[in-house]
């Protein structure tokens, strides 16, 4: 399996371990997120792998640097006060918060998380605005950017 | 009786009969509920996409007799929000776009359509 969806697979181990309680369903991971509208009137945590970049770190050793996409989402009235969306920042910032201690990923132990962004990818995926501005899905997005060394070719003599 | 009596007549007689076209709804206003309305029903689904994905919409309209609308104080307009219970899924009163009206009268006034979103499970 690709470096990519291995550690996209163990985050979603690692947020279902620790995060259940706080999940209306288990979160999964979706290379292309596809959801109807209704299932968005629940809490719905989606892993969706980012992009690597490879470089060589010794003569023997190769490392990847993968970031994988933490997709919060909920449908949210138009009208809402914030009493809706505080508890979808809270989470997003917990979940953050868990990742930034570095602790090793329990499904591959050896990777850490390096750093996080939270809703920090553009202000377009922040509050995406669905059906033309009658219907808001809250989307908060956490960027985890994870560092994987891993054997490489030996170069040639 | 002139064509256009016709039609009107039609409206209520046949295309608002459950035993032809219509199906029966209910409307619920906040904790006010309407009695089953005969309405008509289209629907569309489109999708909407960001940098993270996509999302399946699907809207209905639901075309009907104004004066059925009705929560027990007389007939009253569509507010956004008012939401249709139909086959077990919820469908919210809100306009097609920011803006635009979310329910209009056809000429005759005889026959309303609202516009709605499904949402979630009734």
């Amino acid at each position: 399996m690709s470096t990519m969806i291995d550690v996209a697979d163990a985050v979603v181990t690692e947020l279902n371990n620790v995060f259940a309680s706080s999940f209306t369903v288990p979160a999964i991971r979706q290379n292309i997120p596809r959801n109807n509208l209704e299932d968005l009137s629940v809490l719905r945590v989606t892993v969706r792998p980012k992009d690597k970049v490879t470089s060589r770190a010794t003569r023997s050793i190769v490392q990847d640097i993968v970031r994988v996409y933490v997709g919060i989402q909920k449908q949210c009235p138009v009208d809402d006060d914030n009493s809706l969306s505080d508890p979808l920042i809270d989470l997003g910032e917990d979940i953050q918060a868990y990742f930034d201690k570095q602790i090793p990923l329990t499904a591959l132990p050896g990777v850490v998380c390096e750093n996080s962004a939270f809703g920090a990818d553009g202000d377009s995926t922040w509050m995406s605005v669905v059906n033309k501005n009658t219907i808001d899905v809250y989307t908060g997005l956490i960027v985890l950017t994870f560092r994987v060394a891993r054997p490489g070719r030996q170069p040639p003599a | 009786m002139s064509l256009a009596d016709q039609i009107a007549a039609d409206v209520s007689q046949v295309f608002l009969n459950t035993a032809d076209f219509a199906v029966s709804v209910t409307v619920t206003r906040r904790t006010q509920t309407t009695e089953p309305i005969a309405v008509i029903v289209g629907s569309s689904q489109f999708q909407v996409s960001n940098e993270f994905g996509f999302t399946q919409v699907e809207t209905r309209d639901f075309s009907f007799d104004p004066s059925e609308y009705d929560f027990g104080d007389g007939a009253v307009l569509p507010e956004r929000g008012d939401f249709v219970e139909d086959a077990g899924f919820r469908y919210v009163v809100t306009p097609p776009a920011a803006g635009l009206d979310f329910y209009k009268l056809d000429e005759t006034r005889h026959l309303m359509t609202i516009h709605t979103t499904k949402t979630g499970s009734a």
